[in-house]
């Protein structure tokens, strides 16, 4: 058996022990669909004070356009948010020395804890789509799928790029108390400010764009509102980086993630690899010594 | 051919001026199926040394082989093919999945092709007495059993060198003497090599092939605890009580002895008994002989004998 297969094999067997774990609690389901639900009925509400005028060059009504946010926002919480509090968990519980004692790869613990998170965005974003559209009047198209298909690789990949940096905050910078820095400004600052989930960007005042446009959650609720919803602009440039370059705003998201994901998740993955041997010289893989 | 040959390894922890040594140039051979046994206090650089040697921990410097790797270069291969029970059973054992899950999630992580798997864990179960705990979830067993469970985790695998850090150290004494004697049964059938540390120095005495003592980092004594007693020798005692002649001091051309008058008073009668404490390099080949000489002398009332364990040896260490 080669070594990928065991790698795979060792992050299903991850994934179900998560899943046993998670179901194990059984009132964990019930609220996770009640959780989708509500933060769906919210955005109807609002959808309600806003009216049912259209989105601009996005088209079709608010709720339509704050269910690609919702997804957008599941998908990369996980993703840019998991790994840290996952390494800590690994760090904590002593098992990280264990891991290291065995032929898995660096990253396959890391991708194992967290890929049940990952599988389980999945299925949310789903009941958020059928919610929306169930009772809250969403509406939705298909128009692009090969972009939404690479759209859904790269939003995946780079913002978990981004989290592999963040994580390795936690024995690169010895984070290991509460929570790090680097998550927290660009999740819970930076892209819940700029990052377009709830109002279209260009409503930001221009330096704030300009931050935007750093951002992969920008290009990928870009992408996904104009190929999922009807009556966005295919055409239309709307975020100041397709103005800058002259070809589709959906190539031009693409290409930002594509490069996001390109940059980040290497980044993310040696500077995660450069905190491991660090740790392994300072003797703080695990808290026990 | 040594399983591990590491020599002068060296470890600190700290930057620049709050650097703390922790290691002081060790060596360490152990041979193919030893079970060789590490011991020292707290703080002594015992983990350190086990983590430096499972390629856990990168020294300051270190030369030799663990399996044959390099010890500095191919610390990825080391970790790949050696086993480890921490010193907390909680580790590695979740305790939200049931003793045969726990059992079965790690088979995949090192790698056990699944037609093994069960047979595995089987083996490892029924080996530790863990079948009847199968279905439990590790929360609801004692510390014990999952002490149990950790070493059985551990050694899903038969990787040729296994580390063990305190293997016993939350077990009461039939459970600890269970662990024993699979440490030994496991050598025995496997030839694996362990490399144990633990407090326990009856433990030590007891499955340990050879022991190093270490203290603040430095290597005190190295050696079979027959080695080490012999080392330590002029230390175990033969003690014979008993009514004897004067001619009795004449034992002291022959032996290393104290001779002491004992009055004992008893019923209005004051008993005068003689004790003859001979100091000897080992009991069990010097016994025989004292008696037939002493008997010569007198009537023995009383033999006892204070043979140097190992206990004591690492106490005259260490102090």
């Amino acid at each position: 058996m080669n070594s990928m297969t065991n790698q795979l094999r060792a992050i299903w067997a991850f994934s179900k022990r998560e899943m046993i774990i998670w179901t194990s609690y059984r009132v964990n389901i019930w609220t996770w669909i009640i959780d989708v639900f509500i933060n769906t009925s919210i955005f109807f509400l609002i959808s309600l004070l806003v009216g049912h005028h259209t989105m601009g060059v996005y088209g079709t009504n608010y709720v339509s356009f704050v269910v690609i946010g919702l997804s957008i926002y599941y998908i990369s919480y996980t993703n840019l948010g998991d790994p840290f509090p996952r390494v800590a968990r690994i760090y904590w519980n002593g098992t990280m020395d264990l891991y290291m004692l065995s032929p898995l790869s660096y990253f396959t613990p890391i991708i194992g804890v967290m890929f049940r998170s990952v599988i389980d965005d999945y299925p949310r974003v789903g009941l958020a789509f059928l919610f929306g559209w169930l009772f809250f009047g969403a509406t939705f198209a298909f128009k692009a799928p090969i972009y939404v298909l690479l759209g859904v690789i790269f939003i995946g990949f780079s913002t978990f790029g981004i989290g592999m940096i963040s994580a390795s905050s936690f024995y690169l910078l010895n984070f290991k108390r509460g929570s790090e820095p680097i998550s927290f400004i660009l999740q819970d600052v930076i892209i819940a400010l700029v990052g377009g989930y709830y109002y279209p960007i260009n409503i930001l005042p221009m330096y704030l764009q300009i931050l935007a446009s750093f951002i992969p959650h920008t290009y990928a609720l870009d992408l996904f509102r104009r190929a999922l919803l009807p009556g966005a602009s295919l055409t239309k440039p709307v975020l100041p980086l397709q103005y800058v370059l002259k070809i589709s705003p959906l190539a031009v998201d693409t290409l930002a993630l594509g490069v996001m994901t390109f940059t980040f998740l290497p980044l993310g993955l040696y500077l995660y690899y450069a905190g491991i041997q660090k740790a392994r010289k300072e003797g703080t893989l695990t808290r026990w010594q | 051919m040594a399983v591990i040959d590491v020599r002068n390894v060296r470890k600190s922890y700290g930057k620049k001026k709050k650097k703390t040594e922790v290691l002081h140039s060790i060596d360490v051979k152990v041979e193919k199926g030893e079970i060789f046994g590490l011991l020292g206090k707290n703080g002594a650089g015992k983990t350190t040394l086990i983590k430096v040697m499972a390629g856990l921990l990168v020294p300051d410097s270190a030369e030799g082989h663990v399996l044959g790797y390099d010890v500095l270069k191919e610390a990825d291969r080391i970790r790949a093919n050696v086993s480890l029970v921490a010193p907390t059973a909680d580790i590695g054992v979740d305790p939200v999945l049931t003793v045969r899950q726990n059992l079965l999630f790690w088979t995949t992580v090192y790698g056990i092709p699944s037609k093994k798997m069960q047979n595995a864990v089987d083996e490892v179960m029924e080996a530790l007495d863990l079948m009847r705990y199968k279905d439990a979830w590790a929360m609801e067993i004692s510390a014990g059993t999952r002490q149990r469970l950790a070493i059985a985790r551990a050694l899903l695998v038969k990787h040729e060198l296994v580390f063990l850090d305190e293997p016993t150290v939350k077990l009461d004494m039939e459970a600890a003497k269970m662990i024993r004697n699979f440490i030994v049964d496991l050598r025995n059938r496997y030839n694996i090599t362990f490399f144990m540390t633990t407090h326990l120095i009856e433990e030590a005495e007891e499955i340990c092939d050879r022991v190093m003592i270490i203290d603040k980092g430095k290597m005190k004594a190295l050696g079979s605890v027959e080695d080490l007693r012999r080392k330590y020798s002029q230390e175990e005692e033969i003690i014979v009580k008993g009514n004897f002649d004067e001619r009795v001091r004449n034992l002291k051309n022959f032996w290393n002895v104290e001779i002491h008058e004992i009055y004992e008073e008893e019923f209005d009668n004051i008993q005068r008994d003689t004790e003859l404490r001979f100091k000897v390099e080992n009991v069990d080949s010097e016994i025989s002989k004292i008696i037939e000489a002493v008997k010569e002398h007198g009537e023995i009332t009383d033999v006892l004998t204070k043979r140097l364990t190992l206990n004591d040896i690492f106490e005259k260490v260490i102090s």
